[in-house]
C-alpha cells in the first residue's frame, strides 16, 4: 500500500538532519532522495504488515529503524568529501565543454556551408558560367526550372533545378547539335549521407530513340569490347557527363552536361537505372519550359 | 539471536558485496533481504548501509543508477563492478581465514592458517 507521499514530516526532518552533517551540499538532493525512498519503502512495508498502524506511526518507526541521523550524516560526510566532489564536477564540466567546443569546431564550418547554400542556392550548372555572363549575346533555346521534376531514391530526394539548352557544333563532325546543361540536386535529412554516387551512372535518351551514355556505361562497353572484340558492339563515346559541384551536409548539387544531342529531338530523359529498373527518370523538354530567369 | 554490533561491523562490506553479486539491488531491498536471509541475526541500523554503499561507489566497487518503480517511486540501484567482484573474493578469503582461526581457538587447538 502506498501512503500519500506528501505527508512525511518525520522523513523530511530526518533527511534534513543527515544532510546538515554533509559538507558537500551538491550531493544533498541525491542523499535526501535515496533516504526518502528507503524510508517510504519501509513505512509502506510496515503498513502492509501492521494495518492497525497509522501512516505517521509507520513513518516514525521507519525513521527509528534508520538509526541516529547525526551518526549517519557524519559517516556520509566521510564518503562525500568536498574536494573529491568538486573535482568530479569540474572534470565533468571540462569534458563536456571540450566536447561541445570540439563539435562546434568540427561542424560549424559545415553548418555555415549548409546555411549559405540554403539561403543562396546555385541557380545554374557551373559549366554555364560563360553563357550566363554573355546571356544576351548567346542563342539560348531553353532555360527553365522544370516543374515536378522530382524522384525519390533511398531516402534521397532528387530534383532537376535547371535546364539550359544551347546550340553547339558536334564534337567531331561540326554539325549542328544541342548542348544541354542540367543542374541536379540531391537532398537527405541525414547530414552524413551526402553525395550519393549516382552521377557516373546517369545517362540520357531523347524522344527520337538516341542514347547518350554516361561515363560508366561507356567504360563497361569499352571493357566488353576489349575482351570480346568480335561480339561486343563498338562502344559509343559518353555524352552524358558531370559530377558534384557543391557538397553540403544536407544538399549535394551535380553539374551534368549532355553533348551532341540530336537537334530534332524535343525531349530528353535523364535516367539512373544501374540495377535494371528505372530508379531515377526525369523527362525534360528541350524546347523550353517555365521561364525562371 | 541478534549478533553483537561490533562483530557485524567488520563484515558489512562483505555482506553488501555478496548481496549485490547476483543482481542489482536498492538499499531497502538489501536490508530486507539481509534480515530475511539471516533470520534477523544481522538486524542493524538501516542507515549504516548507505555510508558503506557510497564508499564502495567512490572506490569503484559498485555503480549506481536510478530506476522508477511501477508505483512511480524512483529508487537508486547498485550494481557490482568487476573491481567489486575482486574485492568480494578478497573479503571472502579474509573472512574464511578469520573464522577458521576463531573456530580453532574456540576448539582449543592451534589456528590452521591458510
Amino acid at each position: 500500500m502506498d501512503a500519500p507521499d506528501t505527508s512525511r514530516p518525520a522523513i523530511e526532518a530526518f533527511c534534513k538532519v543527515v544532510c546538515g552533517f554533509v559538507r558537500f551540499w551538491p550531493d544533498h538532493a541525491a542523499i535526501t532522495a535515496e533516504l526518502t525512498a528507503h524510508l517510504e519503502d519501509h513505512r509502506d512495508a510496515l503498513l502492509d504488515l501492521h494495518p492497525d498502524l497509522t501512516p505517521e506511526e509507520a513513518e516514525e518507526a521507519a525513521v527509528q529503524a534508520m538509526g541516529d541521523p547525526e551518526a549517519l550524516g557524519r559517516a556520509l560526510n566521510d564518503s562525500h568529501s568536498p574536494r573529491f566532489g568538486w573535482f568530479q564536477i569540474l572534470f565533468r564540466v571540462s569534458v563536456r565543454t571540450s566536447l561541445v567546443l570540439l563539435l562546434l569546431f568540427c561542424f560549424m564550418p559545415m553548418g555555415f556551408d549548409a546555411l549559405a547554400t540554403l539561403r543562396n542556392p546555385p541557380l545554374y550548372n557551373d559549366g554555364t558560367n560563360a553563357i550566363i555572363e554573355a546571356y544576351d549575346q548567346t542563342e539560348i533555346l531553353a532555360d527553365y526550372h522544370p516543374e515536378d521534376a522530382v524522384c525519390y531514391l533511398d531516402h534521397y530526394t532528387f530534383t532537376v533545378e535547371r535546364v539550359l539548352v544551347t546550340p553547339r557544333p558536334h564534337t567531331f563532325t561540326g554539325e549542328p547539335t544541342l548542348w544541354v546543361s542540367i543542374l541536379l540536386k540531391a537532398v537527405n535529412l541525414d547530414p552524413r549521407l551526402r553525395l550519393p554516387r549516382v552521377y557516373n551512372w546517369l545517362w540520357t535518351e531523347d524522344d527520337l530513340g538516341n542514347r547518350y551514355p554516361g561515363m560508366y556505361q561507356y567504360k563497361t562497353a569499352q571493357v566488353l569490347y576489349d575482351l570480346y572484340p568480335e561480339q561486343a558492339p563498338t562502344p559509343q563515346l559518353c555524352n552524358t557527363m558531370g559530377g558534384p559541384s557543391l557538397i553540403t551536409p544536407f544538399v549535394t548539387y551535380y553539374d551534368l552536361n549532355v553533348m551532341d544531342v540530336d537537334p530534332d529531338a524535343t525531349r530528353l530523359t535523364l535516367r539512373f537505372d544501374r540495377y535494371g529498373s528505372a530508379q531515377l527518370s526525369f523527362p525534360l523538354s528541350l524546347k523550353g519550359g517555365v521561364e525562371n530567369g | 539471536m541478534k549478533a553483537d554490533k561490533s562483530l557485524l561491523s567488520g563484515s558489512t562490506t562483505l555482506l553488501v558485496l555478496s548481496l549485490l553479486s547476483n543482481e542489482d539491488k536498492y538499499g531497502y531491498q538489501m536490508i530486507a533481504e539481509l534480515e530475511a536471509k539471516s533470520d534477523n541475526t544481522f538486524s542493524m541500523k538501516e542507515g549504516t548501509l548507505y555510508p558503506i554503499l557510497h564508499t564502495l561507489e567512490k572506490e569503484g566497487a559498485v555503480q549506481s543508477y536510478e530506476k522508477e518503480a511501477p508505483t512511480g517511486r524512483t529508487r537508486k540501484y547498485y550494481h557490482i563492478t568487476k573491481k567489486g567482484l575482486r574485492l568480494l573474493d578478497e573479503k571472502k578469503k579474509e573472512w574464511t581465514t578469520f573464522s577458521q582461526a576463531v573456530n580453532a581457538v574456540l576448539a582449543g587447538s592451534a589456528p590452521a592458517m591458510a
